[in-house]
């Protein structure tokens, strides 16, 4: 087992427009990249647990083969302009995805 | 159609020192440079630039530095020039600062030249006309934080709209007999087309070369904003690479790229169309230089574009303070809850209702300030930075709420208490107001019959007439 933040080289996230926060998950290794994508890991219902957000919010998970990249993209569910809103930017939400952990 | 097509892109607001700046564009007219192109507003920063009336355009000495340099290159090697600016918001007033400081340097610099000026900013009652003759709106993604449809209430309830032209304008304002083309709000993509489909280059291509430098050096090795990028564009291909000595396209930086604040990595909805890219191919042709293929136009009917409008939600006050006691932060959720409830009773007394006429919000870094209930680390170490948020239907309210609240927060008795004050504050005064809240409710798309329709274009010769 080995986890998304050691398996990863790049993992970011960041407003897609002010309503949508979308994340990247980046590898180097092609063999890599296919074990995650093979696990089949970030299912619709596993992104709305991990992030405690209704299902419908989850817009879509994409695999980019190209340049060996998952890409999660989210409905926010607090938008700049509530009085509860956090991270501005959406910048910091990729954490949750270090910790998840991969068989290779 | 001219065989090739070189485009030096950069973000007016990211700027280098001047003189890093010149070197590169000197580097970048060495090779031949056709166009220079740069944008400058965004939604980015959030919906207070649009909305409140009364602020100023945000990094003015950078867009500033920029324009110095980037227009007197264009005017020095006869290229022409287009960018979009007002930043953030792509308003009339931001715009006008922009121009304010474009006219000094021109009259400072004895610099005599010409430019299209397209505004982005497009009247209330021109929207409203047309919501009343019955043209329907519709959301421009399905949150459900938007009205699935325009009303004229969301219209009224903002002080100003900002209309994100395509490429159409920009194309006829290059046309004209000028140095160069200014607009307000613009789409970045579009601004990046225009110079590609006047010089006759496929649709497809172009867009996707656009979309590719429109953030200019962020597609290359070193992501950073302020690197100009050199982008040439073929028949149905486009190579990218900088003047940067320092810097590199690589496959992975431009592909990659391709991601970036974009929620769809294959699909890119445009004015008039989409961008499809599941058929991109990229191929690093040198070690600095990535040649690029593959996108294709989808049109889409009806033609439209986005506007956009803030609407005001709330007047602000905060006030920080830092929580060292173990023995309350042990307890902090239901102290905080006790302190929540003495701050109701008081505001309910005067009839203001949580929720209705203000809201209270404490955010804990430390805890979850970060994540909120994304978070799932559960332990608490011996510090928390607490912040205490009013927000009210006036400035008053927003400051009587944290005020209070303070006041019992900072010497309210809890459970084991040894000493007499609860937190550390860092500030005198203990509070302060802060910009009002907005958010964007309007967003919406805009059917037009013809692209350039809301757009004037107004020629402007700088030095201007004082």
């Amino acid at each position: 087992m080995a986890k998304l933040y050691d398996l990863t080289v790049t993992c970011r996230s960041k407003n897609a427009g002010p309503f949508m926060c979308t994340m990247d998950l980046f590898f180097d290794n092609v063999e890599v990249y296919n074990k995650v994508k093979a696990s089949n890991i970030f299912t619709k219902v596993f992104v709305a647990d991990l992030y405690e957000m209704p299902l419908k919010n989850v817009y879509g998970v994409f695999y980019v083969d190209d340049c060996m990249a998952i890409k999660i993209s989210l409905y926010k569910e607090y938008i700049v302009g509530d009085y509860n809103n956090r991270d501005v930017f959406n910048c910091m939400q990729h954490i949750p995805l270090y910790d998840i952990e991969i068989a290779l | 159609m001219a065989k090739e097509f070189n485009v030096l892109s950069i973000i007016c607001h990211m700027a280098m020192p001047a003189e890093k700046a010149k070197k590169e564009a000197e580097k970048a007219f060495e090779w031949g440079v056709d166009a220079i192109v740069g944008q400058s507003n965004s939604t980015d920063w959030g919906p207070y630039w649009l909305g409140d009336p009364d602020c100023h355009m945000l990094d003015r000495a950078q867009v500033s530095n920029n324009m110095n340099v980037f227009i007197k290159e264009a005017l020095d090697h006869k290229v022409p020039f287009a960018f979009s600016l007002g930043t953030p918001s792509g308003s009339n007033k931001h715009l006008d600062e922009c121009l304010d400081d474009i006219d000094k340097f021109a009259r400072e610099n004895n610099l005599h030249f010409k430019i299209a000026l397209v505004r982005g900013e497009v009247s209330k009652d021109y929207i409203l006309n047309k919501l009343k003759n019955g043209e329907k709106f519709k959301r421009v993604i399905d949150s459900d934080r938007l009205p699935e449809y325009l009303s004229e209430k969301d219209v009224e309830e903002v002080n100003r709209i900002v209309a994100q032209m395509g490429p159409e304008p920009i194309m006829k304002a290059l046309q004209m007999d000028v140095d160069g083309v200014i607009t307000g709000r613009a789409l970045d993509v579009g601004l990046h087309m225009a110079p590609l489909l006047n010089a006759g280059f496929d649709k497809g291509t172009a867009a996707h070369m656009a979309k590719t430098i429109e953030c200019a050096g962020v597609c290359l090795d070193g992501r950073q904003g302020f690197t100009t990028v050199y982008a040439t564009i073929g028949d149905g291909y486009f190579k990218i690479t900088t003047p940067n000595e320092e810097d590199r396209a690589s496959i992975k930086s431009v592909a990659g790229h391709s991601l970036f604040e974009r929620r769809n990595p294959f699909r890119e909805e445009n004015p008039g169309g989409y961008l499809d890219l599941m058929e991109a191919v990229h191929e690093q042709i040198d070690d600095k230089t990535v040649k690029v293929s593959g996108g294709k136009w989808q049109p889409v009917e009806p033609y439209t574009v986005k506007v956009e409008g803030a609407k005001l939600t709330g007047y602000r006050c905060i006030s920080i303070v830092g929580i060292r006691e173990e023995k309350l932060l042990g307890q902090l959720d239901s102290f905080l809850e006790t302190m929540r409830k003495k701050t109701d009773d008081w505001l309910s007394a005067k009839n203001l209702k949580a929720g209705e006429d203000y809201n209270l919000n404490f955010r804990i870094y430390g805890t979850d300030g970060v994540l909120g209930k994304a978070e799932k680390v559960k332990t608490v170490g011996h510090e928390v930075g607490l912040i205490i948020e009013g927000s009210g239907r006036t400035q008053e309210i927003a400051n009587e709420v944290v005020e209070y609240t303070y006041g019992h927060l900072a010497y309210g008795y809890f459970p084991g208490r040894k000493s007499t004050s609860n937190c550390e504050t860092p500030y005198a005064p203990h509070f302060y107001q802060i910009p009002p809240d907005y958010r964007f409710n309007v967003w919406h798309l805009m059917p037009l019959e013809d692209p350039c329709e809301p757009f004037d274009i107004e020629v402007m010769e700088f030095p201007r007439n004082k």
